[in-house]
């Protein structure tokens, strides 16, 4: 109804009738007639023009005004003929800068000569301001990290991959680190390991020099020296485990014992696997046999070693040990 | 001179602007409050407080889409309805200084009475509903002049338009 009303306003603007108008909505003339009524009564109130004296009197309060806001702004540069001086814009205090009048400068510097409708305006200056704050605190932070980044490194987590062989006696040997040429050799699950290892014996080792000097071994072969076997070769190294060094990255866990029997050594016996631990313990002796005390490793076989092995060192008779 | 150019120089305190500023829209401007208060005093009055105001906040007036008109109206409408709430209304004798010569007097002071009556309707509007009709109506500015003055939508003024005159007529008609 407001649009036909509007309509309706037009028509009677360019000379048409409030009949004529009501004529052509039938349907809404009783709703169209009061107010067509109504605009035709306001539009003939009286508007008189400003009386001559009234002008004249306000004119020149005017210029008066215009010669005192002139002697304020300059008061030793006033021009004395009223001509305008190029004073510039009066400019608004920084907090008081209005986001609608800012993008409706931005609009007008751009070229639009449009009507700007200032609920639009304002919802759009709000828009704007708020993609420009994500855009601009989003680079802020960026540009934040990447200085960080600079001032302070950070570590990095992973180790230093270089790869190491070396040979060397084997010194100390615990669950988890060995020393090896007096290189200390950490052990994890993955490390496999050949051969038995005897304090005294030299060991192949293959390993990753890890970030803080340590090595962590991949593999170690064990070389058992071309001499017969004696016992009494072995040195009294400890092998009692030692404090492991503290690493970064490596889970040291249980090493994999992989024993490889040659035939053509003076081997004492094959050490049984791990599962021959009948008791289920989880003996720290990996494999090799089982000392008598249990509390360190014996290389000498026991009862299980397997027939026929020339190093048969239990009694014949059966009773007690060979040695 | 437009109106952006206008205001730029009365920023600059130009005579010739002063002087423009007074001729382009005094008479629109006095016909507008004279269709409020009915009265040549309180409109001289209204008028001259009117540039004044203009004259004490043109620094501040920023030009971004809303015509300079529709502000200098808006000062001039306040100061109307201030006025017309401070004074009483003074009928009859100053209706002969707006007689056209030759009009029989009955005419004139029925023609008085009757824009007397409209004009005491139009005040019992709600505020934005004088607005709109008196811009509209009196002042003659279109749907989007007066969206722009009262900061709202073209649709809005319609509406607002449509809903005043329903008022402002059945408000007429209760009177007789």
């Amino acid at each position: 109804m407001a649009d036909i009303l509007e309509q309706c306003l037009e028509r009677i603007e360019r000379g048409a009738t409030v009949d004529e108008c009501l004529a052509a909505h039938p349907a809404a003339q009783a709703e169209l007639e009061l107010p067509l009524r109504t605009v035709a009564q306001l539009r003939a109130l009286p508007r008189p023009p400003l009386p001559a004296p009234t002008r004249a009197a306000l004119e020149t309060k005017m210029l008066r005004l215009a010669a005192e806001r002139r002697a304020v702004q300059a008061p030793h540069h006033a021009p004395a003929n009223g001509a305008a001086r190029p004073v510039p814009p009066a400019r608004r205090p920084l907090r008081g800068i209005d986001p609608a009048a800012a993008l409706a400068g931005l609009l007008g510097a751009l070229g639009f000569r449009g009507t700007l409708y200032q609920p639009r305006l304002r919802l759009a200056a709000v828009a704007v301001t708020i993609v420009l704050a994500v855009v601009l605190s989003a680079g802020a932070l960026a540009a934040a990290r990447a200085v960080i980044g600079i001032v302070h490194p950070q570590p990095t987590s992973a180790p230093t991959a270089a790869p190491l062989v070396f040979d060397g006696p084997i010194e100390q040997i615990s669950e988890e680190r060995w020393v090896v040429g007096g290189q200390a050799v950490l052990l994890n699950s993955q490390t496999t390991i050949r051969g038995n290892a005897i304090p005294g014996m030299t060991a192949h080792v293959h390993g990753t020099l890890i970030a803080d000097g340590a090595l962590l071994a991949d593999s170690i072969v064990v070389e058992v020296p071309p001499a017969t076997f004696a016992p009494s070769a072995v040195p009294t190294a400890t092998l009692a485990p030692t404090a492991l060094p503290t690493t970064t990255s490596t889970a040291i866990v249980s090493p994999t014992v992989m024993p490889t029997p040659s035939a053509d050594q003076p081997q004492p016996a094959a050490p049984p696997t791990a599962s021959n631990d009948s008791g289920g313990n989880n003996h720290t002796c990996r494999g090799q046999q089982r000392g008598r005390d249990d509390k360190k490793c014996d290389p000498k076989p026991h009862d299980n070693k397997p027939p026929g092995d020339k190093h048969d060192y239990t009694r014949k008779d059966g009773k007690g040990r060979g040695r | 001179m437009t109106d952006a150019e206008l205001v730029t120089r009365l920023k600059a305190n130009d005579d010739a602007a002063y002087r423009e500023v007074v001729a382009r829209y005094g008479d629109p401007l006095y016909g507008y409050i004279y269709s409020i208060t009915g009265d040549h005093h309180l409109s001289e009055d209204v008028i001259s407080e009117t540039y004044l105001k203009m004259v004490e906040k043109i620094d501040s007036y920023a030009f971004y889409g809303a015509p300079f008109k529709a502000w200098l109206y808006r000062i001039a409408h306040n100061f109307a309805i201030n006025a017309m709430k401070r004074a009483r209304h003074i009928v009859g004798g100053h209706a002969l200084e707006t007689a056209v010569p030759g009009d029989d007097p009955a005419t004139i002071i029925a023609a008085r009475l009757e824009a007397e009556e409209l004009r005491s309707a139009i005040a019992e509007l709600t505020e934005e509903q004088q607005q709109v009709v008196l811009l509209r109506f009196v002042a003659g500015q279109s749907p989007g002049e007066v969206a722009q003055a009262l900061d709202k939508t073209e649709n809005a003024v319609k509406q607002m338009q449509f809903r005043a005159l329903r008022s402002l007529g059945r408000l007429l008609t209760a009177r007789g």
